[in-house]
């Protein structure tokens, strides 16, 4: 019983190192959404305690079946971590985004100034009352496709927008119409430029992101792309903040 | 290593780590309860009608906010002071919606929408004033799943033998206040794993276009949401931004979602079955989805398939 209690505690302690570790890790994010990392930090610390006190309590019983739940969990967890951060596990300060420099709201390209957006708030901005407004706008994401979008000469360029969690994410974003969807490989990274037209809704089911439980896109407008450049796969791919007008948080 | 392991790996991790602050913070809520609570009972600080009682579970949420991830340990705790099962009962229903900030939370992804806001009220109030005014007249012992006896399980949910003697005073009462608090973690952490995990298979094995085949009807689509809601386990505070993203589902679908998902889901499943009595853990597995499906119809009848308002496109906040 006592060297059960002894490996229930320290398997507690190791969840709470675990939180720990990895709300200061630029990993976090990839699990949830930055505004958490304090509380993660905390409870593991919390955690961290609490199981080397149980560890050393004689008086509590543990069960067996909960030790295995641990030990079952924890492995896959570093598995997780390690998968996410496969490039070293560099330190993040707890409650910020990676801190990648977003540049200057505006971008200029062919000798066009386009204000900056995520897909999220392009696809606000679509479905806002009164509809597009013709401004040239820009945005960055990966492209989804569907057999009807391809016969429509679309493709969907989306970002996963985290509310909580990963298991909470959304793909969200706008259709893109181009001159050949074929062209583009789904999960390629792009930035398109040009501007919001009406359209439409979209005919057929919304294509799918694995793990990710719906994809959300504009209802009354289709993107006009007037420049596409392909990019490497972004080093902050989700959206963690949405605005509805200037200044967005691209 | 194979993408769907990874994937699996990352949403089962991400729950767990989400949940987990909560879940602890409940088994704290829990230790101190029962380390400062009067021994004797709390029934002589609530109302004495059993309508009052219920009502006052109903709303101990606003005083109490809570999501249902670390809600059962604080009722049990409830119970074993002397809390009565009606109040106990009710706030383990009502609780993890009937607050602030889940309230809150669904009045800005519904943009506003107060039949959704309402509506999700319905879906807890009706089955926690049922279930607590049922199985409220029945000793509190008697609710407790057999062999876990109110004193040895609210000693802990361990099994320690606090309750058996003197309490400590001092650091040694922190120190065991804090032990036993882990030691709560451990015991409804392991069950808080178990559906994160089954959650994380769902999540990343159940094709997509599974959900737009039932979103067409609303008699398919409001228990399909239901379904969903088990099946996802989304957090309640979390989970109305993700219902109004279903934006081809009709209104009292989207309902169904958020109704349903903080009383019943693959965190709560297990762990009713291991804290409840046989019978209790059966009503609440049915009793919530039952009421939750009357609401939800009755939404569709009076309100048809977009609520008061015509929702959110998109339902991002």
């Amino acid at each position: 019983m006592t060297l059960t209690r002894a490996a229930a505690g320290l398997l507690l302690a190791s969840l709470g190192c675990f939180m720990a570790f990895l709300a200061l890790s630029r990993a976090y994010w990839l699990f949830l959404h930055p505004r958490f990392a304090w509380l993660t930090l905390a409870a593991g610390l919390l955690l961290a305690l609490l199981g080397l006190l149980l560890a050393l309590d004689g008086r509590r019983r543990v069960s067996l079946s909960a030790c295995l739940a641990l030990l079952v969990f924890l492995p896959l967890a570093w598995l997780a971590a390690i998968q996410a951060e496969s490039g070293g596990f560099a330190p993040g300060i707890p409650g910020m985004s990676p801190a990648t420099d977003p540049g200057p709201p505006t971008l200029r390209l062919d000798g066009t100034d386009y204000l900056r957006l995520n897909p999220a708030e392009l696809l606000i901005l679509t479905d806002k009352e009164g509809g597009p407004d013709g401004r040239a706008l820009t945005t960055e994401g990966f492209v989804l496709r569907t057999p009807q979008m391809d016969a429509a000469g679309e493709v969907a360029l989306v970002r996963l927008v985290i509310n909580c969690c990963f298991a909470d994410a959304l793909a969200a974003g706008v259709r893109v119409r181009v001159a050949d969807p074929a062209a583009l490989t789904p999960g390629a990274w792009l930035r398109v430029a040009g501007r919001l037209a009406p359209a439409p809704g979209l005919s057929g089911p919304p294509p799918a992101v694995p793990g990710v439980i719906a994809t959300v896109l504009a209802e009354n407008g289709v993107f006009l792309a007037e420049v596409i450049e392909a990019l490497p796969e972004s080093e902050q791919p989700y959206v963690f903040e949405i605005r509805s007008e200037p200044p967005f948080a691209y | 290593m194979p993408a769907e392991l990874v994937l699996f790996a990352t949403i089962a991790t991400a729950i767990v780590i989400e949940a987990a602050p909560f879940l602890l913070l409940g088994c704290l809520l829990s230790a101190v309860f029962e380390h400062c609570a009067p021994a004797e009972g709390l029934e002589r600080y609530l109302p004495r009608s059993a309508a009052g009682q219920v009502a006052a579970g109903c709303l101990a949420g606003v005083l109490l906010p809570t999501c249902e991830c670390g809600v059962v340990p604080v009722v049990r705790r409830f119970l074993a002071k002397g809390v009565p099962p009606r109040t106990a009962l009710a706030f383990m229903l009502a609780a993890p919606v009937a607050n602030p900030v889940v309230l809150a939370s669904t009045w800005v992804a519904f943009r506003g929408d107060l039949s959704m806001v309402l509506g999700r009220l319905a879906c807890v109030l009706l089955p926690a004033v049922l279930l607590g005014a049922h199985f409220g007249r029945r000793p509190a012992r008697g609710l407790l799943r057999h062999g876990l006896d109110l004193d040895l399980a609210m000693g802990c949910g361990c099994g320690c033998d606090a309750g058996s003697g003197a309490k400590p005073r001092g650091l040694a009462a922190i120190r065991s206040i804090l032990s036993g608090a882990g030691a709560e973690f451990l015991h409804m952490g392991a069950f808080l794993i178990a559906g994160s995990l089954a959650a994380a298979a769902i999540k990343t094995f159940l094709p997509a276009s599974w959900l737009a085949a039932v979103a067409a009807s609303p008699l398919l689509a409001i228990p399909a949401m239901m379904l969903l809601a088990v099946l996802l386990s989304v957090c309640s505070e979390a989970d109305a931004f993700v219902a109004a993203s279903f934006a081809t589902f009709p209104a009292a679908a989207r309902l169904a979602f958020i109704g349903l998902g903080p009383m019943l889901d693959l965190k709560l499943i297990p762990l009713y079955l291991a804290v409840f009595s046989p019978r209790l853990a059966k009503a609440l597995l049915l009793v919530p989805a039952l009421a939750v499906l009357a609401v939800c119809l009755l939404f569709h009848l009076l309100l048809g398939s977009g609520g008061l308002s015509a929702g959110w496109p998109g339902g991002l906040p």
